[in-house]
């Protein structure tokens, strides 16, 4: 396979290791956060008990929607955006776009919170919308893994940034991996060989590596687009085409209408349109908008679940007055194009939404490899250099951003339950995890032992695993009897996950080697008492 | 068909080609101090085991279902080559047990599905 000669794929190694060292902690990072974020709704739901009507919008909201708008400012109903939250209840956020003081384009203004039932407003908030989605106590937990993943919980555009960078560098190793390797078809099926631990991990980082080569590039891939498409590629559109008017390059993109009519009119029957739209696309409703509310030029988009068989979410638009059905929008633009369907499609590959639970458990998989790839190169690394007295303290980092994140992403947890309810949950969750993980750098620094480090690691994952679902339910969340009785699997399902996951974590630790400090007691007290 | 369900039996089968290649493979067989075992008729049965839904969820432009078996199988594959010898060692996170009595397993199904054909 290789047709390099053995100076280039020196070189080459050298780039494939050094790039995977220097950015593998953070590598490991989004790709654990991403595998979990596949199921952020699920998590979403999970960490407010279940939603006690999950209807969404197939329940009547149209009588909701138009009765807020009578109680908001004129100028916030420009756009009006709803769905339904993790909690069942209705999001309804009637807005405008402005320029932020920093010169962003943001979108300002009301957000009601609303029992779908009962029409109810169960919480008002008002200003930028990054302002009042951030301060969404509920969500919280799922939206700083989320915020982990997307943008390593950094300010935008930076985090954005670097996540790109990151994922241009995972495409790198992967590109280089492939090149290296000499023999990638004849050691497809090669299991690690026993015996040489060097020889060993490189079998287990080269068979894992090789078998998630297409999609640690594509998920690479998507995941550069996705970080790079508003943060360089939108600014530089907006520069070079329209004069840095970057509000103008969002209603193109948006697909908005270019011709304007403030002619007031009355907004159709929002029910009726998602009735139709539901029968057409044949999926459930996710979102409704309406642009230019209260105006003859109305229009409704409806967004919906993926069809059977496709990957992209699915776009109807109405006339807002009329209702009359307009045509499947495309993604980016108002008319189906080359640029529209790769943007859709290498969206819902990143994502991997497009067909419910199996394609989640797939994409989840997926990742769940990457990392195993990552950690596996990272052992590779040190065990190659483990004579070496200065990479030897730094073998402690395997174990410690192994072990390490998922026990800080499951603090940030506990810390969420803690705090749940009270106005700043919002902000102990990624304190949560920035606590935990400054205790594993302690704990990784203070302990010479690697494998007593690895020992307390797995235990206080187990322990952390195993408590949150009765955190959980201490903080008020529903007991399994109640998730059950409101027809709620989620809830049941992830308690069930952690418990199972602790289960495994103790057997494991059960299992593994003793500590050198255990071994040497053991064999003190092996020793036969002289005799007198 | 639903698209879940096509995906699951495209799984499925590819799987089983999977299995019986690995079964093949002779590099693997050194490895487990085998026999070599050489049957062109298995090798074209594993290789139309494994087309053959691809082939036939792009015909009829399964794009969802497609991605699932891609993805699937990658992961799929990889448990089942990482199967080791008993005499391998642990890792130096041990990390592998649950995944090698999981790959034991398949590679049991494996032998068995082989033996049948």
């Amino acid at each position: 396979m290789s047709f390099l000669d053995q100076k280039k794929t020196k070189r080459l190694f050298a780039i494939h290791g050094w790039s995977g060292i220097a950015l593998g902690v953070l590598l490991y990072v989004i790709v654990l956060t991403g595998a979990v974020a596949v199921f952020a709704h699920e998590i979403g739901v999970w960490s407010v008990g279940g939603a006690a009507n999950d209807k969404g919008l197939t329940q009547p909201v149209d009588r909701i929607i138009r009765g807020l708008a009578d109680k908001v400012d004129p100028k916030y109903r420009d756009d009006v955006g709803a769905y339904t939250v993790e909690s069942g209840a209705l999001s309804v956020f009637f807005h405008t776009h402005e320029t932020k003081p920093n010169g962003d384009i943001g979108d300002r203004g009301v957000r009601f919170l609303v029992d779908p039932a009962t029409g109810s407003v169960l919480s008002r908030a008002e200003g930028w919308s990054s302002d009042i989605y951030g301060q969404d106590q509920a969500s919280a937990l799922k939206r700083f893994l989320i915020d982990l993943h997307v943008q390593l919980y950094l300010p935008s555009p930076w985090g954005l940034i670097l996540t790109g960078i990151l994922g241009l560098a995972m495409m790198v190793a992967a590109t280089s991996g492939l090149i290296m390797h000499r023999h990638i078809l004849k050691d497809i099926f090669v299991a690690p060989r026993p015996g040489n631990l060097l020889l060993h991990a490189r079998d287990r980082h080269v068979l894992a590596g090789t078998w998630g080569l297409p999609f640690a590039f594509l998920l690479a891939f998507t995941g550069s687009f996705l970080s790079f498409a508003f943060t360089i590629g939108m600014p530089i559109v907006s520069m070079s085409a329209f004069g840095g008017d970057k509000m103008l390059v969002g209603e193109i993109l948006g697909g908005h209408a270019q011709t304007e009519d403030k002619t007031p009119a009355v907004v159709t029957n929002l029910d009726a349109v998602l009735a139709d739209g539901q029968q057409r696309a044949g999926s459930a409703p996710t979102y409704i908008h309406v642009g230019h509310w209260g105006r003859a030029d109305a229009k409704v988009g409806v967004w919906f679940e993926p069809p059977a068989g496709d990957l992209g979410f699915l776009q109807l638009g109405f006339n807002g007055v009329s209702g009359a059905f307009e045509g499947q929008k495309p993604r980016v633009g108002s008319k189906p194009s080359f640029g529209a369907t790769a943007s859709s499609v290498l969206t819902a590959l990143h994502y991997g939404l497009f067909a419910g639970l199996l394609s989640k458990i797939i994409w989840l998989s997926l990742g769940l490899a990457s990392c195993y790839v990552i950690l596996t190169g990272m052992v590779m690394w040190f065990t190659r250099r483990r004579e070496d007295p200065a990479w030897a303290p730094w073998t402690r980092m395997v174990p410690a951003i192994g072990y390490g994140l998922p026990l800080a992403m499951l603090v940030s947890a506990h810390f969420y339950f803690q705090a749940i309810g009270r106005s700043d949950t919002a902000t102990w969750t990624p304190w949560g995890f920035a606590l935990a993980t400054l205790a594993v750098i302690a704990a990784a620094v203070a302990m010479s032992d690697r494998v007593e480090l690895t020992r307390r690691l797995v235990l206080a994952t187990a322990i952390s695993a195993g408590l949150l679902p009765l955190a959980r339910m201490m903080a008020g969340g529903r007991s399994w009897g109640e998730a059950v009785a409101i027809g709620e699997p989620v809830v049941v399902s992830i308690d069930l996950l952690l418990l199972i996951a602790a289960a495994a974590l103790t057997w494991h630790w059960k299992g593994s080697p003793q500590p050198q400090w255990l071994r040497r007691r053991l064999a003190a007290a092996a020793q036969p008492e002289p005799a007198e | 068909m639903n698209a879940n369900l096509a995906s699951v039996i495209a799984i499925v089968v590819s799987l089983t080609g999977i299995l019986l290649l690995a079964f093949e493979n002779p590099k693997r067989r050194r490895a487990f101090g085998l026999p070599p075992h050489n049957s062109a008729t298995l090798w074209r049965a594993a290789w139309i085991l494994i087309l053959l839904p691809p082939l036939y969820l792009l015909a009829r432009q399964e794009t969802a279902p497609l991605m699932m078996w891609l993805g699937a199988l990658s992961v799929a594959g990889w448990v089942v080559a990482m199967r080791r010898p008993k005499s391998a060692p642990q890792s130096a996170e041990g990390t592998n047990r649950p995944l090698t009595t999981m790959t034991a397993w398949l590679a049991r199904r494996g032998r068995a599905v082989a033996k049948r054909s």
